[in-house]
């Protein structure tokens, strides 16, 4: 189509191509001449052989070649052709088929001899002379007539051998540069304006109408982009194109006058219609609509011959792997993308992730969630608040905010992002400074926020996000209603979105976020990077809670664990020391038992005695010894309960009732009636209490008869301290100030069968009770022990 | 006037032997059981007036005793002996009389026992 004919190598046989049209001409004149006629004509039927085409002429007037068509059965000249044989006519007006060639001044002429031209396959067309006037053809006549006729039927046939092959090259030449124009693009649309163009240069189609097949079986024009989805068409792409791509095979409808199979192919065609499906690997990516052939220099429409359509299905066939290609390009470039983004999505996701674990406190935690919300490479948004949702009240309670204070500070953020991270995000995150966050502005003001949740006055925003558990992006007024107002307040903006923390089934809290001062909108993509980040940070956060709530209940344990190890091992000593006890004690017994008897039964001053003396000291001294290792082995263990002070002294001095009234004593009791109860072990304070009463019965009972007996026990609460006091006070003459400083050493005692343990011990309890005992002594008159003891409300307090 | 008797209930043999003789030598008839089952028969056979009892003894021990031996006997009395104090707090001592701790001087078992005895009016006082 492009080639240049010169260039071609089959170029010296245009010529003799052009050398058809001078012999035609020649056989034509030759024919008028030898047979001495005013005309000669010579006529070929098309590729349809339905029309007669003038080719050459001798005589005619105001006719040009390829401008005379006789359509079929008109004239003599069809009969030569139907009858396959000479036709001689001495008045050829007076056959029943004459007619005259049109504007052709054949009217002039009577007689008429045609004979066919045939390649001795078909017929070509009619070679006829004519005289003006009539005329008798003989047998001669004939004979040369009908030899002129075999030789323009050889050099047809030669130059319309030519013309196929140059045409078949042609068309070879026109599909391999179409066929490269469309390989060089992946654009559907570019190649479709190839195809139209290979349609109408190419094929010689009329009209041409592209559909590509899309998702669904449905049939998407192409091309001409014009056609579009016109309703006219509907029937036509439904019809003829949807049973092309059905079978996979062209369909072809020479005369739609004729052939109804299809219907409507009026509307596009006036003769005919081809329609080749685009098929690759068995599968139709579309179908190619071409409407009638047109013919020559006129509007002239005829059939598509077999070359033309074995033309029209290699371009469909190259246009199917062109429409795959791209398809599969188009594919590959979106997922492409969209795993670019995943890749860029992830790797923060990742490095967020990271940043995340590595901490396991929850304010850290929650500083480097935020973290990675507000930073440039993280999710980049301007400012953000986390909110948990507060156990014991149901709000919604902001933790911690994370943004510039004002415009201004946001511009000194921007303007030294050298201070953010370039290479590794996660020590960055982990590491910033807490100080600084914690003292902005920004984040009082959102730790000082609280937002209900449910209930009429509850912001519907917020109640979506912790209800439904969706990501919610406000763009404007028209997203809020009344009840959001606080939120949108607290917030200065009608910007901003909010994120649910989902974790184990539970909505923990929320993330707002918003882009207050570069005022960026929060896009769709953004919103699915806050829900997926969301997620992670949400189980971050529930695991960091579940840890410390695990260390701390690890630690509770390790504590109880080395208590009770403790406690094992003491009552264990314990149980030794007792069983040593009443294994040694009992043989002691009898062996100064015996000494002692011994003792009466030798002579005082003798050495007998002498040795039996130091038999029974050293006894004593092993006795003593044996019980106080037997005190001192067991270690107090209390357990702290809240208790009534009172009737633990009124016990005390109940059992010792009869042994005091016996000896004289007097007792008075001043038990205060609402004591407080006291955080202390019963059984330990028990044993304090007992102890100095029978101090108190051992000093008074050694007093001289006639000295007052006088026991006062009494309790009272002492508030100021949050304490309970218990004091008593005897008048057993008091402690010898010699003896004042050691009361509380162990082993220290007065008396001749004591342990000394007592008031040591005594001391050794109320200490572990975090309280205190103090000793008011009177020499001459007696002795006030006063002992205070913590109560519950003052215990809360951390131990020391 | 009958000497008044006592029962010394204690696994020790030497302990028995010290007791039986020093209680002797103070004047009363003296018989002794190792343990709980040997105590309920002499007491059937022996009806003494007042009982010392060692607390930790194999088989029943003493406060065990003690509380089967009330529920038949609420007046005769009885005297703890034992080796440690543990059991002065424990409120299961308190049906009897007195307690006292072991010692190579028998001399406060003695004393006890004389008070017990003067209390529960079989002994008098001048004696």
């Amino acid at each position: 189509m492009n080639g240049n004919d010169t260039n071609h190598p089959w170029g010296g046989l245009t010529r003799a191509q052009l050398d058809l049209q001078s012999l035609l001409d020649h056989v034509a004149r030759k024919a008028a001449e030898q047979l001495g006629a005013e005309a000669a004509v010579l006529l070929l039927l098309d590729e349809s052989r339905q029309t007669l085409i003038l080719k050459a002429s001798v005589g005619l007037i105001g006719v040009a070649v390829n401008t005379v068509r006789l359509p079929k059965d008109r004239g003599v000249s069809w009969k030569v052709i139907r009858e396959n044989r000479p036709v001689a006519l001495r008045v050829a007006r007076d056959d029943p088929d004459f007619e005259f060639v049109p504007l052709s001044g054949e009217d002039r002429f009577t007689s008429f001899l045609g004979v066919p031209v045939s390649d001795g396959e078909e017929i070509l067309g009619p070679l006829y002379v004519q005289t003006a006037g009539p005329r008798d053809f003989g047998e001669e006549d004939t004979r040369k007539l009908a030899a002129l006729a075999a030789e323009a039927a050889s050099a047809i046939r030669a130059a319309r051998d030519f013309d196929r092959l140059q045409g078949k090259v042609r068309s070879l030449g026109g599909l391999n540069a179409i066929a490269q124009a469309i390989n060089a693009t992946n654009n559907i649309a570019e190649i479709m304006r190839h195809a139209m163009r290979a349609c109408g240069e190419l094929i010689g189609a009329r009209n041409c109408v592209l559909w590509v097949a899309g998702p669904g079986g449905a049939l998407d024009a192409h091309a001409p982009e014009s056609a579009g989805d016109l309703e006219w068409m509907r029937p036509v792409r439904e019809g003829i194109a949807r049973a092309a791509i059905s079978a996979r095979q062209p369909v072809y409808v020479p005369d739609i006058m004729r052939d109804k199979t299809h219907p409507s192919l009026e509307r596009v065609a006036s003769v005919s219609v081809l329609c080749v499906p685009m098929v690759f690997e068995d599968c139709a990516l579309g179908v190619m609509l071409l409407a009638d052939k047109t013919t020559g220099a006129h509007d002239y429409f005829t059939a598509f011959s077999s070359e033309e359509s074995q033309l029209a299905q290699s371009l469909a066939q190259t246009l199917a792997q062109a429409i795959h290609r791209a398809q599969t390009y188009e594919r590959l470039r979106v997922t492409l993308e969209e795993n670019t983004r995943n890749v860029r999505e992830l790797s923060i996701l990742f490095e967020l992730s990271m940043a995340m674990q590595r901490t396991l406190t929850l304010d850290d935690l929650l500083r480097v969630i935020l973290s990675c919300v507000t930073v440039g490479r993280g999710l980049g948004f301007n400012r953000a608040i986390l909110f948990l949702i507060n156990e014991s009240t149901g709000l919604l309670q902001g933790m911690i905010g994370m943004g510039p204070d004002s415009p201004e500070q946001a511009g000194q953020i921007w303007s030294s992002l050298s201070s953010q991270p370039s290479e590794d995000l996660v020590p960055w995150l982990v590491h910033r400074d807490p100080y600084a966050i914690e003292r902005s502005q920004f984040n009082r003001h959102a730790k000082s926020l609280r937002f209900e949740v449910a209930g009429a006055a509850a912001s519907t925003i917020l109640k979506r996000v912790v209800k439904e558990r969706v990501t919610v992006n406000v763009r404007g007024p028209q997203d809020l209603d009344a009840a959001d107002s606080p939120l949108r307040d607290a917030l200065g903006t009608e910007w901003f979105a909010i994120a649910p923390l989902v974790a184990r089934d539970a909505t923990l809290g929320a993330i707002v976020v918003d882009n207050k001062y570069n005022l960026n909108a929060i896009t769709d993509p953004d919103i699915r990077l806050l829900g997926r980040f969301a997620a992670p940070a949400a189980w971050a956060i529930d695991n960091v809670r579940l840890f410390e709530r695990w260390a701390s209940a690890n630690k509770q344990l390790l504590n109880l664990e080395s208590q009770m190890a403790r406690v094992e091992r003491m009552s264990t000593l314990g149980e030794l020391a007792a069983l040593l006890a009443h294994e040694i004690k009992n043989p002691l017994v009898s062996i100064g038992g015996f000494a002692r008897r011994l003792a009466s039964a030798v002579p005082p001053d003798s050495d007998e005695q002498r040795y039996t003396r130091i038999i029974v000291e050293e006894v004593e001294r092993l006795e003593t010894l044996l019980r106080t290792a037997l005190d001192v082995s067991k270690d107090v263990e209390l357990q702290r309960i809240a208790s009534e002070l009172n009737p633990i002294v009124e016990d005390c001095a109940n059992f010792y009732w009869r042994l005091m009234l016996e000896r004289g004593i007097e007792v008075s009791m001043r038990l205060a009636p609402d004591l407080p109860k006291a955080l202390i072990d019963p059984t330990w304070i028990r044993q304090v209490v007992v102890n100095l009463i029978l101090n108190a019965i051992e000093a008074m009972s050694n007093q001289p008869s006639g000295q007052p007996r006088h026991l006062t026990l009494e309790t009272a609460p002492v508030t100021d301290r949050g304490r309970v006091r218990f004091r008593i006070a005897d008048t057993g003459g008091g402690i010898a100030s010699d003896d004042i400083n050691s009361i509380f050493s162990p082993f220290f005692t007065t008396k001749p069968e004591g342990t000394g343990l007592g008031l040591s011990l005594c001391k050794k309890i109320v200490r572990l009770h975090h309280g205190t005992l103090e000793i008011d002594n009177q020499r001459g008159v007696g002795v006030t022990f006063t002992i205070e003891l913590p109560c519950l409300s003052e215990v809360r307090r951390p131990a020391s | 006037m009958a000497k008044l008797k006592i029962l010394v209930v204690d696994d020790e043999e030497h302990i028995r032997i010290l007791y039986r003789e020093e209680l002797a030598d103070a004047g009363y008839e003296v018989e002794t059981a190792r343990d709980a089952r040997d105590a309920e028969k002499k007491i059937e056979m022996f009806h003494p007036d007042l009982i010392t009892l060692d607390i930790r003894m194999p088989g029943m021990d003493g406060i065990e005793f003690l509380r089967k031996f009330r529920e038949k006997d609420k007046s005769t009395p009885v005297i703890l002996c034992t080796a440690y104090a543990d059991y002065k707090q424990d409120f299961r001592v308190w049906s009897s009389e007195a307690y006292v701790i072991k010692s190579s001087d028998v001399a406060p078992l003695k004393n006890t026992i004389r008070e017990v005895l003067e209390k529960s009016g079989k002994l008098n006082p001048a004696a």
